[in-house]
C-alpha cells in the first residue's frame, strides 16, 4: 500500500463527506481520526474480499454457552402448533415442541418423539407409532401417548370443533380415528391410502395434556399458554415474549435428545428486510434471511457468511381465467393462446432482474428439489417468434393498432396481484411489456391482499392473477390443480377442470410407494406443461446469512427444515460463548 | 354551575368517540371483506377450516351485530381480543405504552429544551448568519421525511461507524436482545429515534418561539426596561422570554395526543416496539379488533385531554361557562 491508495481514499472520503454533509460529526471526531478510521475500514474491506464469502461449517463438537439472535420481519402469533399456520410461529414452535416426526433439510422425515418411523399395515391405512420413553416435559412430567392423543384430538375430535385449528378438515376428510392402545403407542387409521399424511400431519409440536387438558374448547383459543408456554419438551424452553420486539428462549437442559449448546435463543422482530441486513452487519442479529436485492451487498461483509443459496418449494405463478362464462375465459380456453403467452416471457430475465439471479426458471409444476420432480415437456424457453406464429395460427391477428384480435374481440385483459409486494409488481410490469411486444394488451392492477384472496377463492372475476405459493415436501398439489379445489373457497380459482389431471392426482396419493408415485407425477408434470392453466414462472431460493461466530447452521439448513423443523438447532453453537 | 358545564361537555364527547369507532369499524371491514386475519394464502388451508374459524371468530355475523357486541364489550372496559393471536387487545396496549411514552416524552422534552434557545438566538440575531442557518435547519426539519432521515442516521451511525470500528449506535429496537435492558442500554437505543422525532418538533417550535420573541422584543415594556438601564440579558431572558413562550405552551399542549400516536413513522423505521408500530402492523394484517382498540383508546385520550382543558379553562375563566 503506497501513497496512491491513500490519496485515492482521501478523495473518496471527501466525496463521502459532501454526500452526507455530516460536518458536526467531523468536528467532534477530529478529521484526522476519522480519516484514519476510514482507511482502516478500506483495508479491512480489501481483506474481506480476499477471503471470499464461502460458508464454513465444522464437524468439531461445540462449546456450551452464549446466545444467538435470529432476525425476522414478522412477529409470531401463536406458540401453539394446533392453532398456528404461519412460518414465523412455526419456527419458534419447532424450537420448543417436537412432533412425532421432523424433517431433514432435503425433506426426508425422521423420528423425533416417535422411536422410529411408524409401522404401516399391509393395506397401507394403519400407522403405528411407538413413542420414546425418555421424553420429559420441562416440569418433569413424562410425555406419553396421552399428550399425543390430546394434541390430535384438538384438531380432530368432534367436541373440539370450537378450537380455531386450521388443520381440522384435512384430518376429518382422511382419518377414521386416532387411538392410544398403551402409554407409548399411537395408532392413526386412514379412510383410504393417503400418501401425504405423514409429511402434512405428523410434524405438529405435541402439547402438554396436563397443562391444557382442563380447558374448554373455546378457552384453548385464548389460553395464556399460546403466548407464554409454561412447559415444553423441545431443545429450548420459553423465557419471555416482548411483543413486537423479541421472543427469548433458553436451553432445555433435560432435552431427551441431549442438551444443546446455546444458553439462549432470541427471535428478534425487524421492521423490514433492509434493517434486518443492517443489523446483521452490525452484529446485533446473527442469523436471518436476506432479501435477494441485498444478497450481493453481503459479499464483502467481514462478520457474516452467506449460506450457499438452496432451491425452495416456493413458487410464483400466474393463472389464466378458464371459466368460459367470464370474458377472459373465452380466449384463455384455447391452449395455444396459453402456451404462446408463456413462450413470449423471458423468465430468465425475470429471475435476473427481479430476483437478482436468486431464482430458477420453472420447468415443471413440481420444484427441482423434490424427489418427484421431472423435467417436463414442452419446456417453454423464451421464443418470441414462436409465440407470434402460435397466436397467428390460433387466429389472433394484429390489427392496425398493433393489438391482436379475433372475431372483433381484442386480446386485451387485466392482471391482478397484491399491492406492496415489489417483486410481484415488477413481474407484472415485465409481463405487460413482453406481451405488448407480441401484440397483446395486458394491464397490471394492484389490489389489497384480502381482496386478492377473495378474488382467487370466491369472487373469481379476474382475467389473470399472479401470486406465490409455498409447499412442503410432499409433492401433492391437488389444492391447485384438482377440480374439487375449483369449488368456492378453493385455490383453483382459475377453474382448471381436467379429468386426466384429477385421475393422476388421485393415483399419486393412493399409494405409499415412492417409485410408483414418481411415475405418476412424471405423467402429471407432462400434462400440466402441455395444458399450462397456471404457469409457474420461477422457483425461489432460500437466502440466509449467518454470523461467523455461529457454527453448525450452514450445511444443516435446507429447504424443508429452514422454518418449521428446527430441532437441529440443538447442535448450533457460538465460538465466542457470548 | 361548573358541574352542569362538565356534564354537558362529557355528554357532547360521547358522539365523537362513537363516530370514531364506527368509522374505523366500517373502514376495516370494507377493506378486509371475507378475509380471515392471520390466515395467509397457504395451500394447506382448506375452505372448510377457513369457514369454521371465521364463524368461531364471529366474522360471519351481520356487521351491526359484530359492532354491537364490540361496543357492549367496550362499555364494560373490555377491548376484545386480537384476531391474530387471541390475546387481549388491552394487554398489547399496556405492554407497548411505556415504550411509546419513553420515546415521545424524550422527544418533546428535547424539542422544548432546544427550540427555546434556538428561537431566542434567531430572534436576537434576526437576518444574521446564525438566524439564516437556523431557518435553513428548521425548513429541513419540515421538509425531510422522518423515515428517510431515520434510514440515513441508521446507515451512518450504526452501519458505517460499526464498519469503521468506531463507537456506534444500535439501529433498532428499544433495548438489546441479550444482556440488555439497563438504563444505559435503553438510552443508547433511544438516541437515534428521539433525535429524528425531536428534530421535527424542534423545527416547528423554534420558529414559533422566534417570531413571538421578535414581536415581544418590539413591545413598549421591553423598550421601557431597556430605557431604565436594565441589563440586556435580564431584559431578554426574564421579561421578554416569559411572554414569548406562551404560544409554545399551547403548541406543546396540542402535541399531547401525539404522546401515543406521534411517533408512528419513527417507531416503524427503528423497529421501536410502541403503540404506533403496533397499530401500523396490525392494520396491514387486518387485525381489526386490535386496530379498533388502539383508535378507541387514542380517541378516548384526546377527548379526555380536551375535556380536561375545557373544564380547567371554565374553572379559571367564568366567562367561558356562559358562552
Amino acid at each position: 500500500m503506497g501513497s496512491s491508495p491513500s490519496a485515492d481514499g482521501f478523495d473518496k472520503f471527501e466525496e463521502f463527506l459532501k454526500e452526507w454533509s455530516r460536518r458536526d460529526f467531523l468536528r467532534r471526531m477530529g478529521g484526522a481520526a476519522a480519516f484514519t478510521a476510514f482507511l482502516a475500514g478500506g483495508l479491512e474491506l480489501l481483506e474481506a474480499c480476499g477471503n471470499g464469502g464461502g460458508s464454513t461449517s465444522t464437524a468439531t463438537p461445540g462449546k456450551k454457552g452464549g446466545h444467538l439472535v435470529e432476525g425476522n420481519i414478522t412477529d409470531i402469533s401463536y406458540m401453539n402448533s394446533v392453532l398456528s399456520s404461519d412460518t414465523a410461529s412455526n419456527t419458534v414452535i419447532s424450537l420448543m415442541f417436537d412432533g412425532l416426526l421432523g424433517s431433514k433439510p432435503n425433506g426426508d422425515l425422521v423420528p423425533l418423539i416417535a422411536e422410529s418411523m411408524p409401522q404401516v399395515s399391509s393395506d397401507q391405512t394403519t400407522y403405528t407409532f411407538k413413542l420414546r420413553k425418555d421424553v420429559k416435559w420441562t416440569d418433569g412430567q413424562q410425555l406419553t401417548s396421552d399428550d399425543v392423543l390430546f394434541t390430535y384430538n384438538l384438531m380432530f375430535a368432534p367436541d373440539y370443533k370450537d378450537v380455531n385449528s386450521p388443520h381440522r378438515s384435512d384430518l376429518e376428510q382422511h382419518l377414521t380415528g386416532i387411538t392410544a392402545p398403551d402409554q407409548y403407542t399411537v395408532v392413526f387409521k386412514t379412510k383410504g391410502v393417503w400418501a401425504p399424511l405423514l409429511a402434512l400431519h405428523a410434524q405438529y409440536g405435541i402439547l402438554p395434556k396436563h397443562v391444557l387438558g382442563g380447558l374448554a374448547p373455546k378457552a384453548v383459543n385464548t389460553a395464556d399458554f399460546n403466548g407464554a408456554p409454561t412447559v415444553s419438551s423441545g431443545a429450548f424452553k420459553f423465557v419471555r415474549w416482548d411483543k413486537g420486539q423479541q421472543v427469548v428462549l433458553a436451553r432445555n437442559d433435560t432435552y431427551y435428545r441431549g442438551a444443546g449448546y446455546l444458553d439462549q435463543y432470541v427471535y428478534k422482530v425487524m421492521p423490514d428486510s433492509v434493517t434486518l441486513v443492517n443489523q446483521m452487519k452490525t452484529g446485533e442479529v446473527d442469523f436471518g434471511t436476506v432479501d435477494p436485492s441485498l444478497w450481493d451487498s453481503l459479499a464483502t461483509s467481514d462478520n457474516l457468511n452467506r449460506i450457499d443459496p438452496f432451491g425452495v418449494a416456493i413458487f410464483t405463478f400466474y393463472a389464466y381465467q378458464l371459466d368460459p362464462s367470464k370474458p377472459a375465459g373465452r380466449f384463455f380456453a384455447d391452449k395455444t393462446v396459453r402456451q404462446a403467452l408463456l413462450y413470449a416471457l423471458d423468465r430468465q430475465q425475470m429471475a435476473d432482474k427481479v430476483y437478482f439471479k436468486q431464482a430458477t426458471v420453472a420447468d415443471s409444476v413440481i420444484p427441482p428439489i423434490s424427489w418427484a420432480h421431472a423435467s417436463a415437456k414442452p419446456s417453454y424457453g423464451f421464443n418470441k417468434s414462436k409465440a407470434e406464429s402460435m397466436l397467428d395460427q390460433a387466429g389472433w391477428t394484429k390489427g392496425t393498432d398493433g393489438i391482436r384480435a379475433k372475431g372483433g374481440v381484442q386480446l386485451k385483459f387485466e392482471m391482478i396481484t397484491n399491492q406492496g409486494n415489489k417483486q410481484r409488481e415488477s413481474l407484472l410490469q415485465i409481463m405487460q411489456q413482453s406481451w405488448k411486444d407480441v401484440g397483446v394488451d395486458a394491464t397490471p392492477r394492484l389490489i389489497q391482499f384480502p381482496q386478492l384472496v377473495t378474488q382467487i377463492t370466491n369472487q373469481r372475476t379476474f382475467d389473470i392473477f399472479l401470486v406465490g405459493f409455498s409447499f412442503n415436501q410432499d409433492p401433492d398439489e391437488s389444492q391447485l390443480w384438482s377440480s374439487t379445489s375449483a369449488n368456492p373457497g378453493g385455490f383453483n380459482g382459475f377453474q382448471f377442470k381436467n379429468p386426466q389431471a384429477d385421475e393422476l392426482l388421485g393415483q399419486a396419493v393412493a399409494t405409499l410407494d415412492q417409485g410408483k408415485r414418481k411415475e405418476v407425477y412424471a405423467k402429471l408434470q407432462d400434462l400440466m406443461n402441455e395444458e399450462v392453466p397456471a404457469p409457474i414462472l420461477l422457483f425461489n431460493k432460500g437466502l440466509w446469512a449467518v454470523s461467523r461466530r455461529v457454527n453448525a447452521i450452514a450445511g444443516t439448513l435446507g429447504p424443508y427444515n429452514q422454518y418449521s423443523s428446527r430441532f437441529f438447532f440443538k447442535d448450533v453453537w457460538v465460538s465466542d460463548q457470548k | 354551575m361548573l358541574a352542569k358545564y362538565t356534564v354537558r361537555r362529557v355528554l357532547a364527547s360521547i358522539p365523537v368517540v362513537l363516530g370514531v369507532t364506527v368509522l374505523t369499524f366500517l373502514v376495516m371491514h370494507a377493506t378486509a371483506g371475507s378475509y380471515v386475519p392471520g390466515l395467509d394464502l397457504n395451500p394447506y388451508l382448506k375452505p372448510a377450516d377457513i369457514a369454521r374459524i371465521r364463524s368461531n371468530l364471529g366474522l360471519d355475523r351481520p356487521l351491526y351485530v359484530q359492532y354491537g357486541t364490540w361496543l357492549i364489550g367496550i362499555a364494560h372496559g373490555d377491548f376484545g381480543r386480537s384476531l391474530l393471536d387471541g390475546s387481549p387487545v388491552m394487554s398489547h396496549i399496556v405492554e407497548r405504552l411505556p415504550n411509546t411514552l419513553e420515546l415521545t416524552v424524550t422527544a418533546i422534552l428535547l424539542g422544548v429544551a432546544l427550540s427555546i434557545p434556538l428561537g431566542v438566538t434567531g430572534a436576537l440575531r434576526r437576518g444574521g448568519k446564525i438566524d439564516n442557518l437556523f431557518t435553513l435547519l428548521s425548513t429541513a426539519g419540515f421538509a425531510i421525511p422522518q423515515f428517510w432521515l431515520g434510514l440515513i442516521l441508521i446507515l451512518f451511525f450504526s452501519v458505517q461507524l460499526h464498519a469503521w470500528r468506531l463507537p456506534w449506535l444500535p439501529s433498532g429496537g428499544a433495548f438489546s436482545s441479550f444482556n440488555g435492558g439497563d438504563v444505559m442500554d435503553r438510552l443508547e437505543h433511544l438516541v437515534l429515534p428521539a433525535t429524528v422525532l425531536s428534530f421535527f418538533y424542534l423545527s416547528v417550535w423554534s420558529r414559533f418561539v422566534r417570531s413571538s420573541m421578535v414581536e415581544v422584543l418590539s413591545q413598549d415594556y421591553v423598550r421601557t426596561a431597556r430605557a431604565k438601564g436594565m441589563p440586556e440579558r435580564r431584559v431578554v431572558y426574564v421579561h421578554a422570554l416569559r411572554n414569548a413562550v406562551v404560544p409554545l405552551v399551547t403548541l406543546v399542549g396540542l402535541e399531547l395526543p401525539a404522546l401515543v400516536s406521534g411517533g408512528l413513522v419513527v417507531e416503524v423505521v427503528f423497529g421501536w416496539p410502541g403503540i404506533g408500530r403496533l397499530a401500523f402492523e396490525r392494520a396491514t394484517q387486518y387485525d381489526y379488533t386490535t386496530v379498533m382498540g388502539i383508535t378507541t383508546f387514542a380517541a378516548l385520550l384526546v377527548v379526555f385531554g380536551n375535556l380536561l382543558a375545557d373544564v380547567l379553562y371554565a374553572w379559571l375563566d367564568p366567562r367561558i361557562r356562559y358562552a
